[in-house]
């Protein structure tokens, strides 16, 4: 406990690895008392074993069902847990009418429940003692819901389970065995003696092995799914740039005579037919501003651990949509350009494209870095952005080469193989430091 | 200026300033009315190859900038130290502010003299235009952005991304290079000056440092009362 | 073509860009010199 501002949601956040240390380390301890250090002052992050945790902020994003938010939660941390079990948890907390609604139809007091309801179930419905951090855990709560805490609390206890809580409700820190109090940067310690209760016995659910990152995945595809925004954002102002194309070309004198087997003629065919891709791949993905949402990015970040940023930024990143968009620029230009043989063209199309879900990568990567601002709406991050033009540069390079004179298989300064593998490698190396560099 | 004596810092300062930007105009004058004529066989537009005098200081002064910008992120990010984050800032300022001024004189002359004012084969060209915009983004996040702990740690990340970006440019410009050979920015620059030209690139030279520690040292004492300023009114928020 | 035209503008840029910073830097010092001298008599009140 402590005054506002005295710093229980920093030690919360850093407890659990969200926040980098300028000193010491935080070290936690199995049920085999193996230590593990989450995370210290000189870079070293570690993924922690299975917890649960509950933000100030809720940490939940409005497109989530709240079935699904529970369901996933436990997911995350090892726990099996069907449809009708998640009801059945609802159920207690007065909230399984409520099951098939998006977080963002709920009033704040019940998104308040089931972020404490997600926070505290991954240790209540497994077997073996768990660790669970609730930060404010009681704010926002109607006195049914803070009995129902309170009974968690005790029964969590009861089964070994450590938890650690910030709060200023008297009645939540009388169901604490120990009291921290930081006042002026310093901690104090006092012990409270609880009356013990004895609590029903419980069913819990099946464990397995956690799957944080597979979890992450499901959960961002189920969310795309229900509100396909990143999809429509991406292919929008990708299609417009391609029907500008269009209408410029059909507008202008392109014939054999003025652009034909000239390296302009070619680079700017391939540029135009590799634009609207290239658009899809470094517009900022919607993923980004979900995880954004009530801090729902800081709870992935520490369940996840270390791997939450690579795993993000591959997955936020344009995977499906520049291939169709490469097909469909070639399609509908192809008529407006002189180029050579459509064939050949064709069948190469594909490795270009491909390439561009390596600059989506780098570019998601970067935009994951300026999202860790505060206001990163406020940040211009398409400064950081240019360095792509030159992966994009060598895919032109090889488009144009394989209109001109074909694809071969050689590997030689000039060659469409090398133009792609050097694109890739630079869109590699761009997103390797944007990913390190934040957590190092 | 305030009543008060300003401190001797500041004072220093002002002086490295006034004195800088008096050996930049000299320069800017003697490179245009001492320094001589070029040969107009060699260059097509003989003229603009003036701008030399000050470009060419500008990208030093913006490499200095850049070094400083860099050393202070590496030092945030070791120790967060104070003096870490106020060269981390004044190497943003600087680095946009002379970086600026190369990218817009390169490709003036670059227009003048070759008729191509960009040319993505260059790696000079391309890592200041590169580092100019990590430097303009670095500027306007400090100022839209709460300060604080993780504001320091993700802007100094971003430093540091801007940093790594040199090779990464360097290897892509390189690769890009071998079938666009670049155009290089100033013929001749290492070897054969013509006596002259060398006094007046010496004299922009000189006057460019100075002007640069001046700055730098202003620019360190802005951020220095920014911080001092913020304390006193942390002090007053607790209330009478 | 000389350049002259050319060289005439990109000075003027490059010594608009240096002018522009400087002054912006003197009116911070000033503005962020009388705000101390503010707060530090209002603390002292």
């Amino acid at each position: 406990m402590g005054e506002n501002g005295s710093g229980k949601t920093t030690l919360i956040e850093s407890l659990v690895g969200i926040i980098p240390l300028t000193k010491g380390q935080v070290e936690w301890f199995s049920e085999k008392d193996e230590p593990l250090i989450i995370r210290n002052h000189s870079g070293t992050r570690k993924k922690p074993h299975p917890f649960g945790l509950t933000l100030q902020s809720d940490g939940v994003c409005g497109e989530e069902k709240v079935t699904e938010r529970l369901i996933t939660a436990l997911n995350v941390s090892g726990i099996d847990c069907s449809q009708l079990e998640a009801k059945q948890i609802l159920e207690e907390w007065g909230m399984s009418h409520r099951g098939e609604d998006r977080v963002s139809q709920l009033s704040a007091g019940l998104r308040r429940r089931l972020a404490v309801i997600s926070g505290m179930a991954p240790a209540m419905m497994c077997e073996a003692p768990r660790l669970v951090f609730l930060d404010e855990p009681s704010e926002g709560l109607d006195s049914f819901s803070k009995g129902v805490l309170k009974k968690w609390i005790g029964e969590l206890s009861q089964y070994g389970n450590a938890i650690v809580m910030a709060s200023h409700d008297e009645e939540i820190i009388a169901c604490s065995s120990r009291i921290l109090t930081i006042e002026s940067g310093e901690i104090s310690e006092s012990k409270n003696n609880i009356e013990e209760e004895l609590y029903m016995e419980r069913q819990f659910l099946s464990e397995r092995e956690t799957k944080t990152i597979s979890s992450l995945f499901t959960w961002s595809y189920s969310i795309e799914r229900r509100n396909p925004v990143d999809t429509i954002g991406k292919a929008t102002p990708a299609i417009l740039a391609l029907l500008l194309s269009y209408s410029v070309l059909t507008g202008m004198d392109t014939s054999q005579a003025t652009l034909s087997n000239t390296n302009i003629g070619n680079h700017l065919t391939a540029a135009l037919i590799l634009t609207p891709a290239f658009i899809s791949a470094v517009i900022s993905p919607a993923m980004i501003r979900r995880l954004s949402e009530e801090e729902c990015g800081k709870w992935w970040s520490a369940v996840c651990g270390p791997q939450f940023r690579p795993a993000t930024s591959i997955i936020a990143s344009s995977m499906l949509l520049p291939l169709p968009l490469t097909y469909l620029s070639w399609f509908v230009l192809e008529g407006s350009l002189p180029v050579g043989s459509s064939e050949e063209i064709l069948r190469w199309l594909w490795l270009p494209s491909l390439v561009i879900i390596d600059i989506s990568c780098a570019a998601t990567a970067l935009h994951l870095l300026v999202s860790d601002l505060r206001r990163s709406g406020a940040a211009a991050s398409s400064l950081l952005l240019i360095v792509l033009i030159w992966p994009f540069m060598e895919l032109v390079d090889a488009l144009s080469v394989i209109m001109e004179v074909g694809m071969s298989s050689e590997i030689s300064i000039g060659s469409p193989l090398a133009s792609i593998i050097i694109a890739s490698i630079i869109s590699a190396m761009v997103w390797a430091v944007a990913v390190i560099i934040p957590d190092a | 200026m305030p009543d008060t004596n300003p401190p001797s810092s500041v004072r220093i300062g002002i002086g490295l300033t006034a004195l800088g930007i008096s050996g930049a105009v000299v320069t800017a004058l003697m490179g245009v009315y001492y320094a001589p004529v070029v040969d107009s066989t060699a260059f097509n537009a003989p003229e603009a190859y003036r701008i030399l005098y000050w470009h060419v200081p500008f990208a030093w002064s913006s490499f200095l900038a850049f070094c400083m910008l860099f050393i202070g992120a590496v030092a945030w990010y070791k120790d967060r130290s104070d003096w870490g984050w106020r060269w981390f800032s004044t190497g943003s300022d600087l680095g946009l502010l002379f970086g600026l001024g190369v990218i817009t004189s390169g490709p003036i002359w670059g227009s003048a003299e070759w008729g191509v004012p960009w040319d993505w084969g260059d790696l000079r060209l391309n890592t200041f235009a590169l580092l100019t915009g990590v430097a303009l983004f670095l500027v306007l996040s400090r100022r839209s952005q709460p300060d604080g702990q993780e504001t320091r740690d993700t802007l100094a990340a971003v430093g540091l991304f801007g940093f790594a970006l040199v090779p990464i440019t360097a290897l892509a410009t390189t690769w890009y290079q071998k079938r666009h050979p670049g155009i290089v920015l100033v013929s001749g620059e290492e070897t054969g000056l013509d006596p002259a030209i060398r006094t007046v690139l010496m004299m922009g030279f000189v006057s460019f440092l100075i002007l640069f520690v001046g700055l730098a040292i202003l620019s360190n004492e802005v951020i220095r009362m920014e911080d001092r300023l913020e304390q006193s009114k942390s002090e007053l928020d607790g209330g009478p | 073509m000389t350049g002259t035209s050319e060289m005439i503008v990109a000075y003027t840029i490059l010594s608009f860009i240096l002018a522009y910073y400087v002054n912006h830097l003197r009116s911070r010092i000033v503005d962020l010199s009388l705000q101390l001298e503010i707060f530090s008599s209002d603390s002292e009140e």
